[in-house]
């Protein structure tokens, strides 16, 4: 399974990031090399998945749930927001506004 | 959902206050900070999909839906993909064409976004992150309902539910209900749906109606002229009464949904299950045909006196406070209700207790008051407490009965207006009307009108 | 010396040698000797001087994590585990080099440089943690904060002739630790002895409430483990980790502290791991996927640097494509395209069946009566620095030993076991899932018997 350029280039997009034309072909052929030793994982034999076995797994994972309460204290922050954002004006974050169309895309 | 706090971390769940004041290092995103679930969240899903006959799963799954916008802190959502907390549930509900039921296809919980404003601040978007983080539950139904009238009742129903379960304030306006609709049009007769669009942004269930009546056009013109739809998402513009595309230069939707690894399955016992259950109220439906058989109650007075939990609950209350129910009835919808509307109040804090409204209904059974009078005893009941007999007393408002009083009355009537006596002597028996109602205003609406239109009509025959 | 005498002491050092003509670039920040305070006098680290990787969230320093995209970030909050540390007495003197977002296997991949090997100043000092180990080997601090998601801190704590613990996973808090790998992450504890190591990570260790995926199970007694001797215990020794091709001066090594462990009381047994092979492959799909997503929110919307743009998706290019180095970018590149419509099941879904063989591999020989595993940490001493950077696999297979542990979240540690050619050679010692202590013991053996590396 090899990755073309155009496909590079739509993975760049879905992460946000930008490359100039030769990064990209390098990054691509970059990889490739790296997807073919994951080929490795071909002769794999069927089985399950798991993300955590059983037996190693955090006690909490098998107890499966929820913290202890609702009401967890909430970490407190040592500095105001307003030092920590890169732009910030009346008590918002401030980013600059999506190209073109306004949107309230919601969860 | 009304929880306190939010889903993955003890920030309180505030709706309206400063901006970016209840943000802590989790729902901020910030580098290093680690979620954890709040189990009264995972009791209201439950009880949610519960309300909705849906099966809870014991094992459900949280998972990452990988998107960026400026709301989204982490760049991901926690949601649930594959393995929701709950799958095929079904809701009943009074559509266009009477009882009709919708399928209920999952229910999930996830966590909000924040809110971006647009037009706050010149050339750039504000970000609230107070709102990120709450914890949210997403109903998605079968393609179901018919019709734009039947979407609305559905949602109708669906919030009346949502509140007898004590889930959520489902309040449009202030964003604690959110609704997505998708349509699409199929020849009739065919079996596969056709492509569909969805439409987002309406804030009322009539916004949902109107846009959903839009769009059918809309789309119905598009394939009469043999053109096709094409699958896209549409913006309500409630202000326009419009909807527009919501195109983006970019294939936005491929999310990437992973297994969160931050966060272990969701495992419920069933003992937890059944809990829940527990929790659940009599729900409105089932409530509402108890009543038709339990109190020989119409379906429409029915329904409206379980419109709310709190209605239903009053009326029973004042009937098993051994008032007749169908007087019960119409006086909880009448009067109460109009008294209520115009004090701006609700159940939560009227003063005429069950019993009291009891005690009235009785006193004008009974011909102590009358009808009209027990109107201002409500009144003042409701303005000053007490009961309804005290009342009658300080304020004089017993219906007077004695015949020599009331004919006193009549006779001062009959007297005062001749003209109107020979009228009605004359054939025009509609007076009889005017005459009581003067009658009423000697007495200071004291008198039994009954026994005044009996005397009345004796002495002018 | 009075409690904060060691700490002002180390301090000076680091800033005479971090200021000098031949720096080692371990330390990203310094603390200011005004600021050095011991919060718990009677503590089991009291007046300790302590250096923390800088993907650890402290509240004293900045937390860059090696790039550029968090220049000058100060996290409001604190990490668990330094919380914990300065509770029980450590002086944190300052945050020290990585691998940028812990991506890497020699510290070359930092955005403020690389940190060069006290031992030989021309090579790496392995990675991701190399500038924690670094500091540790040059005798400046005698304990530091690590983390290790595919061998990040015992590999370098090989490379450095120090002692480099990797626990269970979910032993330690990663509330605070910034997120590379979240189901592989784990904070790691480096030491010039055993005990020193040992020590860091009692205090360290146990449930967090703020991390979902911490265990409530009691700490073992790590310090007493150290001497508990070995005899008795079963060491297995897996053939994979011994392959043909294998330097022979490292199979001399690894021999030598086999008998060692025999003349202890030691059982030696040579057991197998047969999916062993999948072990790289599989940790390259998985941990660039996780962070694939780890990543996305250094979008300079609430935090760190920002690149200034019209509108908010070039904002975002140009935020992370400036801010991020080449290596991030490109497992960033390689976790979206596994997680992608299409490519999940092939990609991501192999890559946790092979997750799951390769635990239920460890499982079945501790099952069978193996108490240990005994390992080389790594198949080579430390490289020349520049000399894995053409090559992205050449430098993801210095991992081979070292990622098992982090698949199958069992706990690791690397001892010295001697050096070849001048160059400290590391031996692993991996133990079934919470048991630690098993593993401290045969550690604590082959110390004492072998006197280690010299620092």
């Amino acid at each position: 399974m090899s990755v073309g350029r155009e496909h590079a280039e739509r993975i760049a997009v879905l992460a946000r990031l930008h490359f100039g034309a030769e990064e990209l072909d390098r990054l691509t052929e970059e990889l490739n090399h790296i997807l073919q030793h994951v080929e490795a994982l071909k002769n794999l034999e069927d089985g399950p998945a798991a993300v955590h076995s059983e037996e190693g797994a955090p006690q909490a994972w098998q107890r499966g749930s929820t913290r202890g309460s609702e009401a967890e204290v909430p970490d407190t922050l040592d500095q105001g927001l307003n030092e920590v954002g890169p732009d910030w004006a009346e008590g918002f974050f401030v980013v600059p506004p999506l190209p073109g169309i306004h949107k309230d895309e919601g969860a | 959902m009304r929880t306190e706090r939010k889903l993955f971390c003890g920030n309180r769940v505030v709706f309206g206050d400063e901006p970016n004041s209840h943000v802590c290092p989790v729902c901020l995103g910030l580098p290093g900070a680690l979620p954890t679930t709040n189990p009264r969240a995972v009791e209201l899903a439950i009880r949610t999909a519960l309300a909705l006959d849906c099966t809870v799963h014991l094992i459900s799954v949280w998972e990452r839906k990988n998107y960026f916008y400026p709301d989204l802190p982490k760049g991901y959502q926690i949601t649930q993909f594959e393995m929701p907390l709950a799958t095929g549930g079904i809701m009943k509900y009074d559509g266009s064409e009477g009882e009709a039921m919708v399928r209920i296809r999952r229910a999930h919980m996830e966590e909000d976004a924040g809110k971006s404003i647009h037009d706050r601040i010149p050339m750039g978007t504000a970000v609230d992150l107070n709102r990120a983080g709450t914890p949210l539950v997403e109903i998605v139904t079968e393609p179901d309902l018919r019709s734009p009238a039947d979407a609305r009742a559905f949602l109708t129903t669906l919030k009346q539910i949502l509140e007898y379960a004590d889930v959520s304030d489902c309040n449009m306006e202030e964003g604690s209900l959110r609704v997505d609709a998708n349509v699409s049009l199929r020849p009739a007769g065919a079996s596969e749906l056709g492509a569909k669009t969805e439409i987002k942004n309406v804030n009322s269930f009539s916004g949902v109606e109107r846009a959903l009546e839009i769009e059918i056009a809309r789309q119905a013109e598009v394939l009469d002229h043999g053109g096709t739809v094409d699958q896209e998402t549409l913006l309500w513009d409630d202000h326009k009464g419009q909807l527009r595309s919501m195109r983006s230069k970019e294939d936005s939707h491929d999310y990437r949904y992973f297994p969160d690894p931050d966060l272990p399955p969701l495992v419920l016992t069933s003992s937890l299950v059944e809990a829940a259950r527990d929790c659940l109220p009599e729900l409105p439906r089932s409530r509402r045909d108890r009543f038709i058989t339990d109190y020989g109650l119409s379906c429409y007075d029915a329904g409206v006196l379980t419109q709310t939990i709190a209605s239903g609950d009053y009326f029973e209350s004042v009937v098993k406070a051994s008032a007749e129910p169908k007087s019960a009835a119409n006086w909880v919808m009448g009067p109460v209700q109009a008294l209520m509307n115009e004090r701006c109040e609700d159940l939560s804090v009227f003063r005429v207790s069950a019993r009291a409204l009891a005690e009235l209904i009785e006193l004008v059974a009974d011909g102590t008051v009358s009808d009209t009078a027990a109107k201002k005893v409500l009144a003042v009941v409701a303005e000053d407490g007490g009961s309804p007999s005290s009342v009658i007393e300080e304020h004089g408002l017993a219906q007077v009965r004695d015949n020599s009083q009331l004919e006193q009355w009549v006779q001062a009537v009959i007297e005062a207006h001749p003209d109107e006596v020979s009228r009605y002597q004359g054939g025009e028996k509609r007076l009889i009307g005017f005459l009581v109602g003067q009658v009423m205003r000697r007495s200071s609406g004291t008198a039994d009108p009954r026994r005044v239109n009996a005397i009345l009509m004796k002495e002018l025959i | 010396m009075t409690t904060l005498a060691k700490a002002a002491h180390a301090v000076g050092a680091i800033q005479e040698l971090e200021g000098g003509r031949t720096p080692l670039n371990a330390f990203l920040a310094v603390a200011h000797p005004e600021s050095l305070v011991v919060a718990n006098p009677e503590g089991l680290l009291a007046g300790i001087p302590l250096a923390v990787k800088d993907n650890l969230a402290t509240t004293g320093f900045d937390t860059t994590c090696g790039s550029k995209v968090l220049e000058g970030y100060r996290s409001p909050y604190e990490s668990t585990v330094v919380r914990r540390a300065k509770a029980a007495g450590a002086v944190v003197v300052g945050k020290t080099n990585l691998d940028e977002f812990a991506m890497g296997s020699s510290t070359e991949n930092s955005a403020y440089g690389p940190t060069l090997n006290p031992h030989d100043r021309s090579r790496v000092p392995g990675g991701s943690s190399g500038g924690s180990a670094a500091a540790v080997a040059a005798g400046l601090v005698p304990m530091a904060l690590g983390s290790d998601t595919g061998g990040s801190v015992r590999q370098p704590a090989a490379f450095c002739g120090i002692v480099g613990i990797k626990p269970t996973y979910g032993r330690v808090s990663r509330y605070g630790l910034v997120a590379y790998a979240s189901s592989l992450d784990q904070v790691g504890t480096l030491g010039r002895t055993v005990t020193d190591a040992a020590r860091l990570l009692q205090v360290v260790s146990g449930y967090d409430e703020r991390d979902a995926t911490s265990d409530e199970r009691p700490v073992p007694d790590l310090l007493g483990a150290v001497d508990q001797g070995v005899e008795g215990l079963v060491v297995g020794v897996p053939d994979e980790y011994l392959p043909d091709g294998l330097d022979p001066a490292l199979r001399v090594l690894v021999n030598t502290a086999l008998g060692e462990l025999e003349e202890a009381g030691a059982q030696i047994r040579r057991v197998s791991l047969p999916h062993t092979r999948y072990a790289i492959p599989c940790y390259y799909v998985l941990a660039p996927a996780e962070a694939s997503s780890n990543l996305s929110r250094y979008d300079g919307v609430r935090y760190g640097v920002r690149c200034a743009e019209a509108d908010l998706i070039s904002m975002y290019q140009a935020t992370r494509s400036q801010g991020l180095g080449i290596e991030v970018k490109r497992r960033i590149m390689l976790g979206t395209y596994a997680l992608s419509a299409g490519y999940y099941d092939e990609y991501y879904g192999t890559a946790q069946r092979a997750r799951r063989m390769i635990t239920e591999d460890f499982r079945s020989v501790f099952d069978d009566g193996v108490d240990v595993l005994f390992t080389p940490t790594s198949p080579t001493p430390a490289f020349k620095i520049g000399e894995r950077m053409d090559d992205p696999i050449e430098m993801y297979l210095s991992d081979v030993f070292t990622v098992t542990a982090n698949l199958a979240g069992i706990p690791g540690i690397s001892v010295p076991i001697g050096s070849i050619r001048g160059l400290p050679v590391g031996g692993q010692v991996l133990a079934p899932w919470w048991q630690e202590d098993r593993m401290l013991a045969i550690a604590g053996v082959l110390e004492t018997r072998l006197q280690g590396a010299e620092v």
